[in-house]
């Protein structure tokens, strides 16, 4: 197929992924009960300004020209009127877009970076009593929920023992030291996330290696006579990994929803957390534009490991 | 080599599997041996544990030698079963779409049996792989060496392999049913080259297979296996002219033959038995147009036939 | 494969009883969940009263005699709270669990039996709807909707039925390869007759297997939804969790501990029976593990 060819293929899912959710957003505004008036208009504004902001929004043309508006919207970052923050939704988010960044790049790394040491280290010898308990710790923190696990960690290291900040990104009283104090608000959120996504990815890393030792190409590079380091390494290695990359994808996906709930927990001012104060205060316009930045997010991490799976997989690479 | 009753036993939760009991051959320098079976008769097991790759447990070799240039290769560590693997005895395997690693270069998986036992340099072990290669009729080989194996078709990833096992130049070649996978065509070409090669080379050959005719087009002695037994050995002639063995008989009747018109072809009645509890007294009685009371309870000794072969069947005992 | 077996279904059922138990996690599992389910059921017995009723008296008291698991901010018994949240969790597992299975079983078999274009289009949109995240799509279904029960019970066995579908599918085609499907093709079979009489038969077992996997995942889903203020039950384990965030800081830390650990431990129960029916139901899995382990402690020697 060939590089390029894959790359233009998954491009174009993409593409149409987007323009799927944008449309589904717009399908969901018109059926809300209410019609699309409650959804973009604050309930309490006069029926002369009202007629004037749906006459803004073109929502009095039909409906197929308000469907193109409303993808060119989408595009151009019309995203709709905050009722709370009385600024566009796009505002809104983008303002809170690092701080969300902040949290979840570094618990990716960890997860990725721990999650193969301990995939690999539980299956250099399957059903070893080291591979039983990484296991159990994996299942223990799979089956728990991330938002239970914050409170925990809150109560024992913020609340118990005063060591960590009781959340939020910064301190009150915090002059200038910005990365320190940052980085000391930063644990105990990336914590949490970081230990439920390390019990998922490892699981996964170690039934794809336990799949790719059972393969006929490992029984001949054993039977060349080579040591079983190369053979685990340089032979079954690569290959099991290789489908850990496509996960990845999904797992941005997964990691985005648990920011939304450990945000909420640590307070922490980045998207999640406003996903869930929009919900609790029905601002809706703001609900609808995360949902499309959650789905812009989790497509293009989609298409990026996608991409880099292309690249490190010869069978696509060369063909 | 030599084996010399060799018994290997599969301990499971579920029973012991008499995988291979008693069973005894030679191989010499410049000479095919063809082990011929069923599916299921022990062939392969015999194969691994020539060359170390039994998986022990719950495989475990319960009596036996086979000695090779004077040393038994069972009573070796796996350190240094590991040098002797690839270097001195090699191994082609089944099919050849999933025995090689789609992730490296193929160059590099035929160099690394070179650069592990010769300790020489990569790119010097790289060029003679390329040379291998040509030798292997592969065109274009030095290119193609950079390539991978989704890029070879299933005949040349065969020679690919056998370029494999024969780098080290070894004494011994196992071929574990190495044309199984491959159409008609290809599957004569490798076959002539399999020759071509044991003659330049003066290498000793085992080919194991469940085709009678491909014994007969390459082989210089066979060895008929069933349930695990070596029931009969003896130089291709013998066997194909003047089959003593009743299974022999039954396997050369069950196939069309070149020389000799067949109306009908015939097929052995019932199946194979299973190996955790194994007919009493001779294996193949229950199948055996032949069989007496004496087959059902006393298992026949090896009597011997020809020069150096054997039928274990006590209707070869006024012999 | 399903035959005429020569084993009653008494002896069947034993067999399978019998292999079950050996996972001595597995086994725990079940009786407890056994337990939790009669407790839901029997809450009303258990806590006559009306469990939601304010009790200004008690509020926020830690755990005691009294109170096993403490009160919450309107002083009501957690641990009767608990009991009767439990009947949300489990009736959404048990009901979007059985929607996903449902559902992907049907995308999996129309897939893997008919292929070509049909295949093709089915697994897009699975692949679509996995590349979305699940949460916030649900909160955007669930939030603009009437938010109840069975709107949640809905959007999560709507969102979850992919990864069903998948395996379904590829069990399908494995299937498909067959000869006796081919022996019924030739006897020119409907399709309905094959789909319904051999394709899904010969699954039960894994289909089984993987919706009681996906079981975890939709109670910490539902969890979830409860906790981010979605849905108006007020006794839940997730919206207990909420609620507690507002009063975390004044110590009363058994409001968020209890309902979260409820959550934890049921997940878990449901993860580990459904290990149990995976290995129950697939007797060469277990062959492959002791041989495997088996090996490793050879290595050591």
């Amino acid at each position: 197929m060939g590089l390029p060819t894959y790359i233009a293929k998954r491009a174009l899912v993409a593409i149409a992924l987007i323009i799927v959710v944008g449309s589904l957003n717009f399908a969901i505004l018109h059926l809300a009960p209410g019609g699309p008036e409650t959804v973009f208009l604050n309930p309490r504004i006069t029926p002369a300004a009202k007629a004037l902001i749906l006459k803004q929004f073109g929502l009095d043309k039909p409906i197929q020209e308000q469907y193109f508006l409303y993808l060119e919207g989408m595009v151009t970052g019309k995203w709709g009127l905050s009722y709370f923050y009385s600024e566009s939704a796009f505002t809104v988010i983008a303002s809170r877009i690092p701080a969300t960044l902040l949290l979840m790049v570094p618990s990716l790394i960890l997860t990725v970076v721990i999650g193969i040491v301990m995939g690999i280290l539980s299956v250099r010898r399957p059903y070893s009593l080291l591979d039983r308990f990484l296991s159990s710790f994996a299942f223990f923190f799979y089956s728990m929920p991330v938002f239970w696990l914050g409170f925990i960690l809150l109560t024992v290291f913020a609340v118990f023992v005063h060591v960590l900040p009781a959340g939020g990104m910064t301190s009150i009283t915090a002059t200038g030291f910005g990365i320190i104090d940052y980085l000391w608000h930063l644990i105990l959120p990336v914590t949490a996330l970081t230990l439920i996504n390390i019990a998922n990815f490892s699981l996964l890393v170690r039934s794809s290696m336990i799949e790719v030792l059972d393969q006929n190409y490992i029984m001949t590079a054993r039977g060349k006579g080579l040591s079983e380091r190369l053979v685990f390494y340089r032979h079954a290695l690569r290959n099991g990994l290789l489908p850990t990359v496509t996960m990845l994808g999904l797992f941005v996906g997964s990691l985005l929803t648990g920011a939304i709930l450990t945000e909420t927990v640590f307070s922490w001012p980045g998207l999640g957390s406003l996903t869930f104060d929009s919900i609790s205060r029905r601002d809706y316009p703001v609900v609808l534009a995360l949902f499309f930045i959650f789905s812009i997010l989790t497509i293009f991490s989609n298409l990026l490991t996608d991409i880099v799976y292309g690249l490190l997989d010869p069978r696509i690479t060369y063909d | 080599m030599s084996v010399q009753d060799l018994s290997v036993r599969f301990y499971l939760a579920s029973g012991v599997v008499n995988a291979v009991e008693h069973l005894s051959f030679n191989v010499k320098k410049g000479v095919g041996l063809g082990i011929v079976g069923e599916s299921g008769s022990g062939k392969t097991v015999t194969a691994l544990t020539i060359m170390g790759l039994l998986p022990r447990p719950p495989g475990r070799i319960d009596s036996g030698t086979i000695l090779y240039s004077g040393t038994d290769l069972i009573k070796l560590s796996q350190e240094e079963m590991r040098k002797l693997r690839g270097k001195r005895i090699a191994m082609v395997y089944q099919d050849p779409m999933t025995s090689l690693n789609p992730v490296l270069r193929v160059g590099f998986q035929i160099a690394e049996t070179l650069m592990v036992h010769e300790k020489i340099a990569q790119h010097e072990a790289e060029a003679r792989a390329a040379e291998l290669m040509e030798a292997m009729g592969i065109p274009e080989a030095e290119k193609r060496a950079k390539e991978y194996p989704h890029q070879f078709s299933g005949g040349m990833r065969q020679r690919i392999m056998i370029a494999m096992a024969l780098a080290t130049k070894p004494d011994l070649l196992i071929a574990d049913e190495p044309t199984t996978a491959l159409d008609v065509i290809t599957q004569s070409q490798i076959l002539s080259l399999l020759k071509d090669l044991q003659r330049k080379h003066n290498m000793a050959v085992i080919l194991i297979t469940h085709d009678l005719g491909i014994v007969a087009q390459v082989c210089e002695e066979a060895l008929v296996m069933y349930a695990g037994h070596g029931m009969e050995l003896g130089t291709v002639q013998n066997i194909f002219l003047n089959p003593k063995h009743p299974y022999t008989k039954g396997l050369l009747e069950s196939t069309t033959r070149a020389d000799k018109e067949i109306k009908r072809l015939s097929s052995i009645p019932g199946t194979i038995p299973d190996l955790i509890n194994p007919p009493l007294g001779c294996r193949f009685h229950p199948r055996c147009p032949l069989a007496d009371d004496r087959c059902a309870t006393q298992e026949p000794p090896a009597f011997p036939e020809g020069s150096e072969g054997y039928s274990k069947c006590w209707r070869s005992e006024s012999s | 494969m399903i035959d005429a077996s020569t084993e009653s279904r008494l002896a069947r059922a034993s067999k399978f009883w019998r292999n079950y138990s050996r996972n001595r996690g597995a086994l725990f599992s079940f009786f407890f969940l056994i337990a939790l389910i009669a407790a839901a059921l029997l809450a009303n017995y258990l806590f006559p009263g009306d469990v939601e009723a304010p009790d200004i008296t008690r509020e926020m008291l830690p755990p005691s005699f009294s109170a096993i698991l403490g009160t919450d901010h309107l002083g009501r018994d957690q641990l009767a709270l608990i009991i009767f949240g439990a009947r949300t969790s489990l009736i959404v597992a048990f009901a979007a669990g059985g929607l996903l299975a449902v559902v992907g079983t049907m995308a999996g078999l129309l897939a893997g039996y008919f292929g070509g274009k049909m295949d093709g289009l089915i697994m897009r949109i699975a692949d679509g709807f996995l590349t979305i995240p699940v949460l916030p799509l649900i909160l955007v279904i669930v939030s603009l909707s009437r938010p109840n029960l069975f709107n949640v019970m809905f959007a999560i066995g709507l969102t979850g039925w992919p990864v069903m579908a998948r395996v379904v599918r590829s069990d399908s085609i494995a299937l498909m390869k067959r000869e006796f499907i081919e022996i019924e093709r030739v006897m020119g079979a409907s399709s309905k007759r094959i789909l319904f009489m051999h394709l899904l038969p010969n699954q039960l077992n894994s289909i089984l297997v993987y919706a009681s996997l996906s079981i975890p995942a939709v109670i910490l889903t539902e969890a979830a939804l409860e906790f981010l203020g979605l849905t108006p039950l007020s006794v839940s384990w997730g919206f207990m969790l909420n609620v507690s965030m507002s009063y975390w800081l004044r110590g009363t830390w058994w409001m968020s501990f209890f309902p979260g650990f409820a959550i934890f431990i049921t997940a878990l129960a449901f993860y580990f029976v459904s290990e149990g029916l995976k290995e129950a139901l697939n007797p060469k899995l277990k062959r492959r593990r002791e041989s495997l382990a088996a090996q490793v402690a050879e290595r050591k020697k």
